[in-house]
Order: structure tokens, then C-alpha cells, then sequence
């Protein structure tokens, strides 16, 4: 397995390097003094800054704000990624997962430009991402990142997502009904006291 | 405190024996490992209903080990927690019954005597049952009655003979594509009848009816309309002051005295405590899979092999239900904007089905044989289960705005409506449940192992009813109609394992569904079924339940 995921990222990036990407360093290095304009939640534990800034960037790629619905931010994806990373039940090999190749990422931008992946251009980042889409080490964790998106369409605002329900509206959705009361919410409703 | 009967579990199986025993006077204790759940606490949330582990285990406490067979021809296991695909189906009170979608097909007296009626198949197990139809039709009609069962009955070929003329409740609300069904089944000569349904139509007692909330299978019913084993067996026992429910109590051995009689059931609390209950008589109801479990692990000096296994028949001949699904769309730029608003109507249900081909009769396919049910079912209402598949194609990932014209076009030019076969899964000696040897619960329990090996005659059926779908499908002029059947299981049409017969050789319960081996251990969840039928499992289940729990009347009388 270790052997498999060191083969495909170096494939990985030769496909880079042939493609012309890593190339354009020069640019891309200008680009990191730019100021983003990217709200920072209070807590972004256990992420790092550039973590929380990379993962931001991807998501914002995966499912962008083009005019045709709302995007994964205004959906609140890079929150609910933290969220859901937090979660004390989601299992630690699926939080390894998420977290491990967030780093993998980064470490490829850097090895490759730098910098991290959250300070290239709009158009290297995408380049990345098309990459890393066919890349047998990272396509399932996109494929991953993109169902977390989805839950964050569809999902009750509750949790802090598709806040005044665009994500219904733009695709005229009809949920089941009733909603859900604050403690009948994961993961409150596993605290519930049932009484015999 | 002695109870007169103890049982394991509370799902569609225990539910009858809990309501009659309890009603009769006798004082039962129930042991369900779930949590009890109450109607209030069934919102429709996606996230707790089908995203994360609520009513099911967490799987890193609490796994299946699943035995496949892959292209190569052999046979690979691996652990559910490995693959993050759950066997579990409902952990509650109420067991599985409380998420049951409730298509209510009766099964058909062919099915009694599969094996006489329609011969011997190389490689299949299949037997007859040691009772007729008519032996099981009046625990239906109660059934019917007292769970409550809402459609219509029409005539058709393979109508069973029915005791009542119709439902005791009206049919539910229906989407317009029924009547598209209706009309082209109609010009095709094809048969089609309205579906019979586990959900009331109208007030029973203190339950409400159906007021289609839209979200249905796999959800807890916040009206009591669906006729769990919860919500329309236990809650009426509960009043009779006779029964006790003690739910997350997890059932780990079943203790003897030596003389073939149980005399308590161990278990863990809640905290993880052990704790015993003794009764009289116990009945075990835990799903077929975990029931299977529970007797394997109750080994002993008496039953070194499993506590009524001494045949080495627990756990043999697991059935599933055969079938596959299919599919077409209709697309809302072909049909008017009327027909468009009322075929994306929430809540109702599309509620045909068709048994035209319960048994094929078609010298050009071969000798006559066994066929199934066409149950014609909508997609269900889950956004982020309807919007996952559309992320990739042809094993390519899509992504941007690419995906997003894809889910909004998905969402607001049309509709896919969906088929679903139901055969019979031919019991063969690939499909058993033993314990797993290395891998343990979170109470160091070994684990169910399950092996799902499936007779290829099953496919060949499949595939012949799923194209007669498919061609009324196409007679409506739907698009991208297709469909899938293969050997894979849906683990919520669970049965056999524990079969019943009159030969203590080759069977595990007697026509009562009493071990042969043990004096006061009944089983009846699904287990008892030497075959399946082509329908879905609950009703019979339900109906069986029901007769055995006469017999206990007349046992303790």
C-alpha cells in the first residue's frame, strides 16, 4: 500500500512537470503576498491555519460560486469539514483519512511551487485539482470532500449548513417533514434518556 | 422475578408474541439491544436517518464480516468495518420494522411447496415448508387487521385465495404515475395491481394516519401510520401492565440446565453490566443473521455445537431476497407542466406491482419455473443519496460547475422512478452465517461471519422479470431505462438459518417454531423460512409470529 501511494505521487508529479505547471513558480510565488479575503472561524482546531485555508480553497473549487446556485462556502462546506472532523464518533481511520491527505496535498504544492496549495493562482489551483481528480491517492479523497458538500446542500440549516435553506431552494427541494427539534439532532439525540 | 417468556428482540418477529402473551395475562420481558426510540423522537433528518449510525451500531463497536465470491471464482471476507458497508438494519425497539418501507405482499401457496411444485435444483436447498398456506392465511387477515394494511385487492393471476374480500384500509394517496403504470400495463396486456401497504390510510386506535412526510423507508414514522412492531404491537401490550421492555440490553448466552430447557438469558446493560432474567419460556427474535449468532454462541456441555444445533443446522441455509433494481426518467420538457407538478408531488406513493410472473410459464425461456414480484416504487426523497451517484461517470470524478448543472438538472428537469425485482434467494450451501474466530464486539463477543453466495439460477429469473419491467418502462416512453440484478444483498430481507421442518436432521425448529432440541426455545424473526417467496419478508414474518403465539396461548393454558 505505502509503496502503491509513493509511485502514484511521483507520477503525480512528473504529470506536473509535464504538463507545464510547475512551471510557472515564478508567478505563483507572487501570488502568495496576496491578502485573501477568507472569514477564519474562532476555532479552527485541530487544523492549522493553512490547513483551514487550503481545505477552504478546495472546496470552493469542487463546487464554486459560478452563478448557477450556491457554492460550497456559502454553504458553509469548510466549516462543516471541521465540524465533521471533530465529531468525537466519526472514526479515526476516516479523520486520518481527511487529515492526511489535506497534508498530502500541501506537501505536493510545496514540493512542487513552494508554497502551499491555498497560495497559487485560481488557475494552478485548478490545474491541482484536475490532477489530483484522476490521481488513484487522492481522487477518493476529493470524491469524499464532494459528498461532505452534499451534505451540506441538503442537510437542516441545525447544523450550521445551507443556511436559510439556498440549498433547497436552488434546486426547489421538499424535505421530509417534521424537521427535526434541537435535541433530536445528531449527535444530541444519542444522549437522549429513555425512560422504560 | 421469574417472567413466563422472555424475548430476544422486539422487531416484526417478537412484536406478535409480546401483544398476545401480554394481552392473555402472562407477564413477558422483552430484551432489545437498541435504544427505545419514541414516535416524537422520529424527525426527518437525513443525518441522523442515513448519514450517520443512530438506529444502527457504530461499526467500530459492532461489525459483520461479510464472505463474498469475487470474479475469480473465490471466496474473500471482509469486515464491515473495513468496507463501511453496514449489514446492521434497525437497533431499536421495534427492531427494523420501525425503518421497513411496508410493501405487505402475502406469499403465494406455491411457495409452501417450492421444492414439489417446481423439482430439484442442482446446488440449491430448497425444501417445503411443514405448513400449507391455508395454515398460514387467517394470521394474514389478522395481520391485516391489527397491524394494519391499506390497498386494494384486485383480481390478477396469481391472486392468493384470501379469507376477507379487500384491506381493512382504503388505499394510500397516490402520484400520477400510477396511472401512467395502469394505462400502460393496460395497452402492453400487462397486469398490474395497487401495491398492499403496512401503513394505515386512516386512524387506528392512537395511531394516526399516513400523512405522507416524504421521507418513508428508513425512517422512524412520526404518525404511527406504518405499522411497526413499535407502534402498533408493543405500545398496546406496554398497557396491559404485562410487559416490561429493558432496551441497549444485548442477549449474549442462553444458559441450560442440562435438560435441553433454557433457564435464563445473560446480558449486558446499558453500562456493560452482565445481568440475567429468568422465564419459562423464551423466544428469540434478533433478526435471522443474529439469531443465528445468538444460538452459536450459546454453546455448552449439552450443545458443545450451539444451543439447538446438535444437527449442525443453525445458521445453514441463510436466505436474502433475489431481484435487482432498474430505473427510467421521465423528463418534465416531455410531458405538460401540470403532468410535471404532479408527478414531482411529495409524499405520495406510487403504490403497483405486478406478479404476472410469479411463475414462468415460457417454453422459450425453459421448463416452468419460480418467478417474483415488480414492485414500482419512487426514488427516494434523500438528497444526498440521490445526488451522489451523479458525481462520477464512467469512473470519472465530476466536480464545479460541471456537477452543479448536472444536480440541478437532476433535480429540475426530471424524475426517475424506479422498479424493484423480488425472487426467491435459492438456499445453497454458500449462504450460512458461523461465528467469526478472530473478530469481537465491543463486549468481546465473536462476531457473525456471513457468507452470501447466490445460485446463478436466481440472476436468470431476475434478469427475465426485470426486462418486463423495462418494457412497460419504455412503453411510457421513459428514458435511460435499465436495470441491475445480480448476486449482491440487501441486508434488510434477511431469513432462514434457523429452518423449520419436520425432520430434526435437517431442520432446526418444528412446525411450531419450537427447537427440536430445546424444550422452551421458540425462534420467530424471519429464521424459520426454508424459502423466501418473491415478496418481501415482513408480513409473512408478521403473520407467522402471529400463529406461534396461539400455540404459546395453548402451551400456558
Amino acid at each position: 500500500m505505502e509503496n502503491e501511494w509513493t509511485n502514484s505521487r511521483r507520477n503525480f508529479v512528473k504529470t506536473l512537470v509535464l504538463s507545464g505547471v510547475a512551471l510557472q513558480l515564478p508567478w505563483l510565488q507572487s501570488c502568495s503576498t496576496e491578502k485573501k479575503n477568507i472569514p477564519i472561524p474562532d476555532s479552527i482546531a485541530p487544523l492549522s491555519l493553512d490547513q483551514f485555508l487550503t481545505i477552504h480553497t478546495v472546496l470552493d473549487i469542487l463546487f464554486p460560486d459560478d452563478g448557477n446556485g450556491p457554492g460550497a462556502i456559502q454553504l458553509h462546506a469548510d466549516h462543516y469539514f471541521l465540524w465533521t472532523i471533530n465529531d468525537e464518533l466519526i472514526d479515526p481511520s476516516t479523520r486520518s483519512f481527511f487529515l492526511d491527505t489535506l497534508n498530502e496535498l500541501n506537501d505536493e504544492a510545496m514540493r512542487n511551487y513552494g508554497k502551499y496549495f491555498h497560495d497559487l493562482s485560481r488557475s494552478n489551483q485548478e490545474d491541482f485539482i484536475a490532477e489530483l481528480s484522476v490521481q488513484k491517492w487522492s481522487k477518493g479523497w476529493l470524491s469524499r470532500m464532494l459528498t461532505l458538500i452534499f451534505e451540506t446542500l441538503f442537510l437542516d440549516a441545525q447544523y450550521g449548513v445551507n443556511p436559510n435553506n439556498i440549498g433547497w431552494d436552488w434546486l426547489d427541494y421538499y424535505p421530509g417533514y417534521p424537521r427535526p427539534s434541537a435535541e433530536l439532532l445528531y449527535p444530541t439525540i444519542l444522549n437522549k434518556k429513555h425512560e422504560i | 422475578m421469574k417472567f413466563d417468556i422472555c424475548v430476544v428482540g422486539s422487531g416484526a418477529g417478537a412484536g406478535p408474541i409480546i401483544y398476545e402473551l401480554s394481552k392473555a395475562g402472562h407477564k413477558v420481558i422483552v430484551l432489545e439491544k437498541g435504544p427505545w426510540f419514541k414516535t416524537d423522537d422520529f424527525a426527518k433528518d437525513e443525518m441522523v436517518a442515513s448519514r450517520k449510525s443512530v438506529y444502527t451500531p457504530n461499526l467500530r463497536d459492532e461489525r459483520h464480516v461479510l464472505v463474498k465470491k469475487e470474479e475469480d471464482g473465490k471466496y474473500y471476507s471482509e469486515s464491515t468495518y473495513s468496507s463501511g458497508k453496514d449489514f446492521w438494519n434497525g437497533n431499536a425497539v421495534g427492531g427494523s420494522s420501525n425503518f421497513m418501507s411496508a410493501y405487505f405482499h402475502r406469499l403465494k401457496p406455491v411457495d409452501f411447496r417450492l421444492r414439489s411444485e417446481y423439482g430439484e435444483i442442482p446446488g440449491a436447498n430448497h425444501v417445503d415448508w411443514p405448513i400449507s398456506y391455508e395454515e398460514l392465511e387467517p394470521y394474514y387477515t389478522k395481520v391485516e387487521e391489527v397491524v394494519g394494511v391499506s390497498g386494494k385487492v384486485k383480481q390478477h393471476s396469481f391472486l392468493e385465495p384470501r379469507s376477507t374480500p379487500d384491506f381493512p384500509f382504503p388505499p394510500l394517496q397516490e402520484n400520477i404515475f400510477a396511472s401512467w403504470l395502469d394505462k400502460g400495463a393496460q395497452e402492453l396486456g400487462f397486469e398490474i395491481f395497487p401495491s398492499p401497504r403496512g401503513i394505515i390510510s386512516q386512524p387506528k386506535d392512537n395511531r394516526k394516519a399516513c400523512f405522507y412526510s416524504n421521507y418513508c423507508g428508513s425512517y422512524g414514522c412520526n404518525s404511527d401510520a406504518k405499522g411497526s412492531s413499535r407502534a402498533a404491537l408493543i405500545n398496546q401490550a406496554l398497557e396491559t401492565g404485562n410487559c416490561t421492555i429493558i432496551p441497549n440490553a444485548k442477549v449474549y448466552h442462553l444458559e441450560t440446565d442440562g435438560n435441553g430447557t433454557i433457564v435464563r438469558a445473560h446480558y449486558y446493560d446499558h453500562l456493560g453490566e452482565k445481568q440475567s432474567i429468568e422465564a419459562g419460556i423464551f423466544v428469540v427474535a434478533a433478526q435471522a443473521v443474529e439469531t443465528s449468532r445468538l444460538l452459536l454462541m450459546s454453546k455448552n456441555v449439552e450443545f458443545p455445537n450451539g444451543l439447538g444445533n446438535n444437527s449442525s443446522q443453525v445458521g445453514k441455509n441463510i436466505v436474502f431476497s433475489g431481484g435487482g433494481v432498474g430505473s427510467g426518467q421521465v423528463f418534465f420538457d416531455e410531458i405538460t407542466e401540470k403532468e410535471a407538478m404532479m408527478l414531482q408531488q411529495p409524499g405520495v406513493f406510487i403504490n403497483r406491482a405486478s406478479q404476472q410472473w410469479y411463475e414462468i410459464n415460457d417454453p422459450a425461456f425453459g421448463p416452468r419455473m419460480k418467478g417474483g414480484t415488480i414492485d414500482f416504487v419512487s426514488e427516494h426523497a434523500n438528497g444526498v443519496s440521490k445526488t451522489i451517484p451523479l458525481k462520477k461517470e464512467n469512473g470519472k470524478l465530476i466536480y464545479g460547475s460541471e456537477l452543479k448543472s448536472r444536480i440541478h438538472d437532476y433535480f429540475s428537469k426530471q424524475r426517475k422512478l424506479k422498479f424493484e425485482i423480488f425472487i426467491d434467494w435459492l438456499p445453497n450451501d454458500n449462504c450460512f452465517v458461523e461465528l467469526d474466530p478472530s473478530i469481537t464486539d465491543k463486549w468481546g463477543d465473536p462476531v457473525a461471519k456471513v457468507w452470501l453466495g447466490y445460485h446463478e439460477h436466481d440472476i436468470k429469473v431476475g434478469k427475465y422479470i426485470a426486462e418486463k419491467a423495462e418494457t412497460l418502462f419504455k412503453q411510457l416512453g421513459m428514458k435511460n431505462v435499465h436495470s441491475s440484478v445480480n448476486g449482491s444483498v440487501s441486508s434488510n430481507l434477511q431469513a432462514g438459518g434457523c429452518r423449520f421442518g419436520n425432520d430434526p436432521s435437517t431442520s432446526v425448529l418444528d412446525k411450531n417454531c419450537k427447537a427440536h432440541e430445546v424444550s422452551n426455545l421458540y425462534v420467530t424473526d424471519g429464521s424459520f423460512m426454508p424459502t423466501g417467496g418473491s415478496v418481501t419478508y415482513t408480513f409473512t414474518i408478521y403473520a407467522n409470529s402471529f400463529r406461534v403465539a396461539d400455540h404459546l396461548l395453548q402451551v400456558l393454558s
